[in-house]
């Protein structure tokens, strides 16, 4: 994959990920500094950046601990003249609106003009890896952005590869948006030349009125934003395409919508449809739009999530004075990804043209058989430690008079049916933040679950805060040693960076300790008895409390130990005498581990363990009621 | 002429769905008529053992120049898969909306029960249930479904080589626009074991020819 990405054969083709092409266009580019706090659909980025910074000459990467403190290394390199990119999620975004605010309207370059800085902002309409689907576009007109979204893998490259073009030219922060339809597509493309001629070199140099944002600067600052947002708008027109036809209804779309739009035109027969589509949505070539609405009677704006270029649309072709109709949300859908089905609807409604093919017969049989379906929400791996734990708070809680506070992490997964035990999702952080109020106005005990990772990210100020307030929370820090939820990267907790150099882990329980709190513990929580006890302890006294629920991610343990656990001659198996199975259900409805299997045995139900999933963890038999499950050791050498 | 081939590829989360679409671009890379490539993949959430649909789809043309905008969409519509390759039975079911009476399915009977199927609180159903329900969906009568977990831990001794003869069968059948050369070429340069995945593609090629022609 990597050898792709670093290929130095000019117009080469090869099939890369939108990220993968992000990645070689910045690298294209002259990037030399990548900070990112992993995010889905750009987690690989950093992932792959992590690797390449061991072999490309100059090249830094960091995983920070969150996308504010991300946003600001990477501004603090690009002031100082260093190339630098920062991935994100849409709502990492949010995270890093604050320095965003600032940094974008005084602009990210050197005193000098050197540097740029690129934000690559991962979309996911349709909530493909994300607990929402907001549309972070909006950022783009609240902070002058210039606003880029590619709508294939080839305009991943080359966008980023003009992205830093207009950041250097400009001064501003080029905010590159992708989708996960997007960034998790795979596609042939043509690569560029590269020329490694990465730096880590850079030049700070002092400038007052530009770097500190205070009256009067920040007044004369924000004036210049302008001035440089009007100079990008002429130069924003080479990255729209226009398809031109003498349709009297025209299309303008941007982003991976494009793509549903030419299929979706072909599959209703509409001939000679012009198409606008825009490679720059923030600022929009008012020229360009004006002479693609004059001769059309109908413009249908097709985009998704919350009407973006839609608005700026029809302003534009309100203050020409236009007599086109112009239509969005009215036919396309505000929420949920699109898909090319979703635009033949939208496209058949404003012309009136039925879609002529057996769709429709297929969709009904189909719905015939939606019932024997069975839903697959997403699940705590095979011997995941924080599926254990789930089960020991549901054992020592009273699941009717409790209050679970969820998080953002893999914990997040407690949500979905069976075991259904979180009341709130907000943001990374917000679990804990949320149950200070909770936790004073309510009789019930406040439970708050936190991730490693989210703890060092934005949960050491709910911390702080709910010690400063007295409140009543029995905290639990889920410490898998790993940023679990996006695929298992380092944090502060995993004793390793970005670069792959070992660093000192910061310890969880010392530091709660030094905020103030009196009473932490640390469990195991492939213990349920221990840990049952615990929280029973933890819930009798007041204050905050933290239960640390100690246990490596499995699939990082069995991802980084392959080796060892093939080689060792020592096996261990899991298995249920049928005889002895009650079917009671302590593990797969308490518990319910994945590598259970219901199975019939000589004609009675039982349950079986799925050797070719089960990963050992031992916790079945520590719980099952009616001893029926065993353990077996065998050394393969005796 | 122009076509569009569309393969669709569904599972569960770990299964290697993703590897086995990988090998399918690394091949039609190989294939002088294929003259586009592009596909969604799930990433994320799905690798919690949730729902995983993949695509891959090809622009066929005997002409060096098609138009730049033609293959657009990286996901497919309803009734256009021309292969389907189903890791877990149950999820081929779920996408059955994407297939008609031209779709050839290949199909693990290896079942992975979700979480509510495993908890009692609703009902998996049986192989037979979902077969019929697939034949009549789709209108296809080009299913064919074996245990291949099962093949590959008796035959090869790990469930690893699964895919791999689902794979060997999909290219019996010649629902594939590239030959079986140039995919075994493909298996050589990407994976590891080359001799036991070459084996595993010739123990799908024998099931898939032999279980077709009982069609």
């Amino acid at each position: 994959m990597e050898s792709n990405i670093l290929s130095n054969e000019k117009n080469k083709r090869v099939v890369l990920t939108g990220n993968e092409a992000f990645i070689r266009g910045a690298l294209e580019a002259g990037v030399s500094f990548v900070s990112q706090y992993p995010g889905t659909p750009v987690s690989d980025v950093g992932v792959t950046f992590g690797k390449l910074a061991r072999v490309v000459p100059n090249l830094y990467f960091q995983w920070a601990s969150n996308e504010a403190t991300s946003l600001e290394a990477a501004a603090g390199a690009s002031w100082s003249g260093i190339k630098a990119l920062c991935p994100m999620k849409h709502v990492g975004v949010n995270v890093a609106s604050d320095p965003m605010s600032v940094i974008a309207i005084n602009g990210p370059l050197s005193s000098t003009g050197q540097g740029g800085l690129v934000i690559l902002a991962g979309g996911d309409p349709g909530s493909l890896g994300s607990h929402c689907e907001q549309n972070d576009r909006f950022y783009t007109w609240m902070l002058h952005m210039c606003h880029l979204e590619p709508s294939n893998v080839q305009e991943a490259k080359d966008f980023m590869v003009e992205g830093y073009k207009i950041s250097s030219k400009f001064d501003v922060i080029t905010y590159i948006r992708t989708t996960s339809r997007i960034s998790h597509t795979r596609e042939d493309i043509t690569l560029g030349e590269i020329k490694f001629n990465q730096s880590l070199e850079g030049n700070f140099e002092r400038n007052i009125p530009k770097y500190c944002s205070l009256p009067p600067h920040c007044i004369e600052n924000h004036r210049k934003v302008y001035e440089r947002m009007e100079r990008i708008e002429s130069y924003s027109k080479k990255f729209n395409t226009i398809i031109p036809g003498d349709n009297k209804l025209g299309i303008i779309t941007a982003g991976v919508p494009f793509g549903y739009v030419i299929e979706a035109v072909r599959k209703l027969k509409l001939k000679n449809v012009p198409i606008l589509k825009l490679g720059c949505i923030n600022p929009i070539n008012k020229e360009q739009v004006i002479k693609f609405c004059e001769n059309q009677e109908t413009i249908l704006i097709v985009e998704e999530l919350e009407p973006f270029i839609e608005v700026d649309i029809k302003r534009i072709v309100q203050e020409a004075g236009l007599s086109v109709k112009i239509f969005g949300h009215e036919y396309v859908r505000k929420y949920n990804e699109l898909s090319v089905v979703d635009v033949v609807q939208s496209l058949s409604k404003i012309t009136g043209v039925s879609i002529g093919y057996n769709e429709q017969k297929i969709l009904q049989k189909y719905n015939k058989y939606l019932n024997l379906i069975p839903p697959r929400f997403p699940v705590f791996c095979a011997g995941c430690p924080e599926r254990a734990l789930i089960y020991s708070i549901k054992k020592a809680t009273d699941e009717e008079n409790t209050i679970y506070a969820g998080d953002i992490g893999c914990y997040v997964m407690s949500f979905f049916p069976p075991l259904k035990i979180t009341d709130w999702v907000i943001c990374m952080g917000g679990g804990l933040g949320a149950s200070v109020g909770a936790a004073k106005v309510n009789k019930k005990p406040v439970l708050a679950l936190m991730g490693d990772s989210t703890f060092y990210h934005t949960g050491l100020p709910a911390i702080v805060n709910a010690v400063y307030n007295k409140s009543n929370v029995l905290l639990f820090i889920l410490d898998n040693k790993w940023t679990g939820m996006t695929g298992g990267h380092p944090n502060p907790n995993s004793g390793i960076n970005g670069m792959g150099e070992t660093v000192e882990k910061q310890n969880i329980a010392e530091i709660v300790k030094s905020l103030g709190v009196k009473w932490v513990r640390t469990v195991d929580p492939y213990q349920p008895k221990i840990m049952i006890n615990t929280i029973k302890d933890a819930l009798k006294i007041n204050g905050l409390k933290v239960i640390i629920s100690q246990r490596e991610c499995m699939l990082q343990y069995q991802k980084l130990n392959r080796e060892i656990l093939l080689k060792s001659p020592r096996k261990v198996y899991y298995w249920i005498n049928p005889d002895r199975c009650q079917m009671c259900g302590e593990c797969f409805e308490q518990l319910c581990c994945t590598a259970l299997k219901r199975t019939e045995i000589n004609g009675r139900e039982v349950m079986q363990i799925d050797q070719a999933r089960c990963t050992n963890c031992g916790v079945c038999q520590k719980i099952c009621l009616n001893s029926a499950i065993v353990k077996t050791e065998i050394n393969v050498h005796l | 002429m122009l076509k569009i081939w569309n393969g669709m590829f569904v599972g569960v989360g770990g299964l290697g769905t993703i590897t086995l679409k990988r090998i399918f671009e690394y091949a039609a890379l190989k294939e002088p008529k294929i003259k586009k490539i592009i596909g969604a993949e799930k990433h994320g959430l799905a690798q919690r053992e949730g729902a995983v649909d993949v695509y891959v789809r090809f622009l066929l043309s005997d002409n060096d120049e098609v138009p730049k905008y033609y293959l657009t969409s990286p996901t497919i519509s309803i009734g256009e898969a021309d292969l389907v390759i189903g890791l877990e039975p149950v999820e081929v079911l779920r996408n059955s909306k994407y297939t008609s009476s031209q779709t050839v399915f290949i199909i693990n009977t290896n079942t992975i029960q979700p979480p509510l199927s495993i908890s009692g609180q609703v009902k998996y159903p049986s192989i037979e249930e979902i077969k019929n329900a697939i034949k009549e969906i789709s209108g296809s009568s080009k299913i064919i479904m074996f245990n291949a977990t099962e093949l590959a831990m008796n035959k090869m001794g790990q469930a690893l080589y699964t895919n791999n003869i689902m794979l060997g069968a999909a290219i019996s059948t010649g629902a594939i626009p590239i030959s079986k050369e140039k995919i075994e070429e493909t298996i050589a340069e990407q994976l590891k074991d080359v001799k036991k995945n070459l084996k595993a593609i010739n123990i799908g090629y024998n099931i898939g020819t032999d279980l077709l022609s009982k069609i």
